[in-house]
């Protein structure tokens, strides 16, 4: 493997960089992981990326474990100068079932040297592909028999009391 | 005195009425994206638009394509009696428009209104490069 060159360690500290004053900043990224037909997918809430004041917005990264899953350009003669809440794709991003992940949102507007990290979420867990009757789901059975049986029995003697 | 504000009127007034010229179409920022949807499943999508019409000249829109590096994505036209009249927004497929993985994109949308001679390039967003690898 090759050491990281100095320009590779340069990017990696300003994508890293937490966002500065008078930069673009988003609200709160908020993300899920869910079970979709054959695989599981990220879904990320809505959320507002902030414009500093004169800027322009030109781009967002959102990334799930650090690899890029929607690389995002706004238009070229145009961008947007305000807030702006971008729509987000309704099948959701690509994510491997039963992983962990950090979803980081990155962007940057027309005063912003490099892209800065805007913000992320806490650890993500994509559940099984499909809900199997694992440990826990059995102990969960079990519990559930145990009181259909009470239920059973006290009905049984209510019946009894009646006669 | 009288006589210039009415020129200055009569100015203004030519002025408001004067259509655009031909080649005036234009739509709000076209701003979107490439992501990953599963493996070997990329997909661009695209935040709503709306399709500036020119109403001063009476114009009805005609038709409204995005194109993908040159390539045809999405085809849309209008009822064909009764063409929308003033600024629209056309939906945009919720499955979005299938890319390839990996691929690196520019996107366009043309359209033309009744005043445009020709399609028109709308707006476009550069350089949106589709992820390759589940994460």
């Amino acid at each position: 493997m090759r050491a990281p060159t100095a320009a590779a360690a340069l990017l990696a500290a300003a994508l890293l960089a937490p966002a500065q004053a008078g930069a673009a900043s988003a609200s709160p990224i908020q993300a899920s992981c869910f079970a979709a037909s054959r695989d599981c997918r990220i879904h990320v809430d809505p959320f507002t990326i902030a414009v500093a004041p004169g800027q322009r917005l030109q781009s967002f990264q959102l990334q799930v474990g650090g690899l890029p899953v929607y690389d995002y350009r706004t238009d070229a003669s145009n961008p947007p100068a305000g807030p702006y809440a971008p729509t987000l794709p309704k099948p959701g991003f690509a994510a491997r079932c039963e992983q962990t992940y950090v979803v980081k949102l990155v962007g940057r507007d027309s005063g912003d040297p490099s892209p800065l990290e805007l913000g992320q979420t806490a650890p993500v867990t994509c559940p099984a592909p499909e809900p199997a009757p694992g440990a826990a789901a059995l102990a969960a059975a079990g519990t559930l028999a145990v009181l259909k049986g009470s239920r059973r029995g006290s009905g049984r003697r209510k019946l009894r009391a009646s006669r | 005195m009288r006589q210039s504000l009415h020129s200055i009127l009569a100015l203004a007034i030519v002025a408001v009425a004067a259509p655009r010229p031909a080649a005036a179409g234009f739509a709000s920022p076209i701003n979107g994206g490439c992501y990953l949807v599963a493996a070997n499943d990329c997909r661009i999508h695209l935040d709503p638009f709306v399709v500036n019409i020119n109403e001063g000249a009476g114009a009805a829109l005609e038709v409204v394509e995005l194109y993908a590096d040159g390539v045809l994505i999405y085809h849309w036209r209008p009822d064909a009696a009764n063409p929308p009249r003033i600024d629209y927004m056309p939906s945009i497929p919720a499955q979005d428009f299938r890319a390839r993985c990996g691929q690196t994109y520019t996107v366009n949308l043309l359209a033309k209104d009744s005043s445009d001679a020709d399609r028109l390039n709308y707006g476009q967003f550069q350089d949106i490069t589709c992820p390759s690898t589940v994460p």
